[in-house]
């Protein structure tokens, strides 16, 4: 399970603490790899918003050659996000986190409006699948993963499920970096 | 071998395959990164933002407004400061805790303001930079003064700019005089990145403070062109307080911190306890709750720390449970303080030094105990004393000479 040439040390590894639960999520299975913790809250910062391009494959080495067998055969379709914030980071940072694992990458979705999710209340951001559509393709008898870096109440899920599954894909499952601790069981 | 020079704008600067960064001037491969075939400098990545933009000074006259008068050595070594910039010459201010260190400078940034140049007030603390600009703003009424820390950075030019060191990476070669206090503070000391960032500010002269500056600032500062400075006695004249050692073996201590802490409240004191780590603090504080009323704890994760001080300078607490957060910059009327573990080796003598100089700093209460609360004496604990009544000798034959 462990990685042969890794990009972080094992003390930084431990402070980021990986834990690859499962969960159920309208149906369907998920898997979450961290917790939304301060720690990765500030790494995702360094990655996103500074720019550290160095830092995409760290989030995922760990489990790069679990996650290769696991999902063999799957084809990964990340979440969207707008073109004019890709163009102004100079990269997709969901494209680049999961790029270590060597699956097909569909990119079918687009976001039409560009959100910033984190100012958003929790009823605001239901209404998050308007601004997703997805192109003409076919993927009928296709087994599909759904990526996110982050999940929170779930709606960027929940709307890309839907999208999929109204072209007929068949085995869905969704890998997700990191999630947000119950809020319900607090 | 040849080596070739490109220009690719002015982000970057290659020599021959080296890449060098135009901001912090790092050249170490271990921290540069790529990105779609060009290079970035991740040693600095963290410092991005928005940059100053030039602004002409205010016109107005410079009033400076001080409620009390500076002692004769005060008066003194404030007028050796303004001579020593106008011959361009940098300085060094090694004057002990609570000789009135940021008064000192008042003279010199009036001149810098009546003559339209941009000075900045740079110190490592947080805490210490929203007390300062209070401090700043009630001297200097007329002025516009801006205060600049993490989270609260609307405003970037101003008359007077305070700031932390942290926030100087948003100004290339602009102040004509940087004010740089509590040099040997934690972010600041032996802290590469920032001290770049620190010269890179710079445009004209620059004053440094300290109570305990260490070997290196000293052998730098003995240079042509710059000049050391000395204050012994605080502003009040009367001796530094000496510490106590009291020696107590593991959880002994703290029936002994609560002997105190009643004997300490019914004078009507208040009392400070520091200790090492902020796990310690918040344990410390969860048994001496039970056993002593009306006191809290702080440390650097507290979200609501500028309340609790503020509450506690009005009164309301007895006694605070504290890290190294309150170990410098920070003055209270009649304090006592304790230190818990002060034989944990993160406190070197300068720390101790400077803790201990928190007591004592008014004209109503000049005197005050210090605690070093250990379980055996190190060679930190007495080096500080040894200092501290080095110190205290000074004043004697300077008392007794006059």
């Amino acid at each position: 399970m462990l990685c042969k040439n890794p990009t972080i040390c094992h003390e930084c590894l431990l402070k980021l603490n990986p834990v690859l639960k499962s969960f159920n999520f309208e149906g369907i299975e998920c898997f979450h790899i961290y917790f939304y913790t301060e720690k990765i809250q500030e790494l995702l910062y360094q990655f996103k918003g500074c720019k550290d391009y160095e830092l995409k494959s760290i989030f995922l080495e760990y489990y790069s050659n679990f996650l290769n067998h696991k999902f063999n055969g799957y084809t990964i379709i990340p979440a969207p996000s707008h073109e004019n914030s890709d163009k102004e980071r100079g990269f997709n940072h969901v494209e680049e986190i999961f790029s270590i694992l060597k699956l097909k990458t569909l990119k079918c979705i687009h976001k039409t409006k560009q959100v910033k999710q984190a100012d958003l209340t929790t009823k605001e951001r239901e209404k998050i699948g308007k601004f997703l559509c997805i192109d003409d393709v076919d993927l009928k008898h296709k087994k599909v993963l759904l990526v996110d870096d982050v999940f929170t109440t779930g709606s960027t899920s929940k709307s890309m499920i839907k999208l999929v599954k109204e072209k007929g894909a068949k085995n869905i499952k969704v890998l997700l970096m990191s999630k947000t601790i119950d809020l319900e069981k607090r | 071998m040849i080596l070739r020079f490109f220009f690719f704008g002015l982000n970057y600067i290659y020599v021959g395959t080296y890449f060098i960064c135009p901001r912090c001037g790092n050249s170490n491969p271990k921290y540069i990164g790529y990105l779609n075939g060009e290079p970035y400098c991740r040693f600095c990545i963290s410092m991005n933002g928005k940059e100053a933009e030039r602004r002409k000074q205010s016109k107005g006259s410079v009033v400076l407004k001080l409620g009390y008068k500076l002692s004769k050595e005060q008066l003194n070594l404030s007028n050796q400061i303004v001579a020593n910039y106008k011959n361009n010459i940098d300085t060094l201010v090694n004057a002990v805790c609570g000789a009135g260190k940021t008064e000192l400078v008042y003279a010199i940034i009036a001149y810098c303001l009546s003559n339209r140049k941009t000075v900045a007030f740079a110190v490592p603390r947080r805490d210490v930079v929203v007390e300062l600009a209070y401090r700043i703003k009630s001297a200097f009424p007329n002025n516009f003064v801006v205060s600049i820390y993490g989270g609260h950075t609307e405003k970037l030019e101003g008359d007077i700019v305070v700031l932390t060191t942290h926030q100087l990476y948003r100004y290339n070669k602009y102040f004509d005089l940087i004010i740089l206090d509590e040099i040997d503070a934690f972010p600041f000391k032996n802290n590469k990145l920032l001290s770049k960032m620190f010269f890179r500010a710079v445009r004209g002269r620059i004053v440094m403070m300290s109570a305990t500056p260490s070997e290196d600032v000293i052998n730098y500062f003995s240079e042509k062109n710059r000049a050391i400075l000395e204050l012994n006695t605080r502003f009040h004249k009367h001796p530094l307080p000496v510490p106590e050692v009291v020696r107590k073996i593991g959880y002994f201590k703290l029936p002994y911190v609560v002997k105190k802490l009643n004997e300490y409240k019914q004078k009507g004191k208040k009392v400070f306890i520091f200790t090492p780590t902020i796990a310690r603090c918040e344990f410390l504080y969860k048994i001496l709750k039970i056993l002593v009323k009306n006191g809290t704890f702080l440390h650097s994760h507290c979200k609501d720390r500028t309340k609790k001080i503020a509450d506690f300078k009005e009164g309301k607490y007895d006694y605070l449970v504290t890290t190294a957060v309150l170990e410098r910059g920070v003055t209270f009327k009649d304090l006592q303080v304790i230190i818990y573990d002060a034989d944990n080796e993160i406190y070197d003598a300068q720390a101790l030094i400077q803790i201990s100089g928190r007591v004592g700093r008014k004209i109503d209460a000049p005197e005050g105990e210090v605690i070093f609360l250990v379980n055996k004496e190190t060679d930190e604990t007495r080096k500080a004393i040894s200092t501290i009544r080095s110190k205290n000798r000074h004043l004697q034959n300077m008392l007794q000479s006059s």
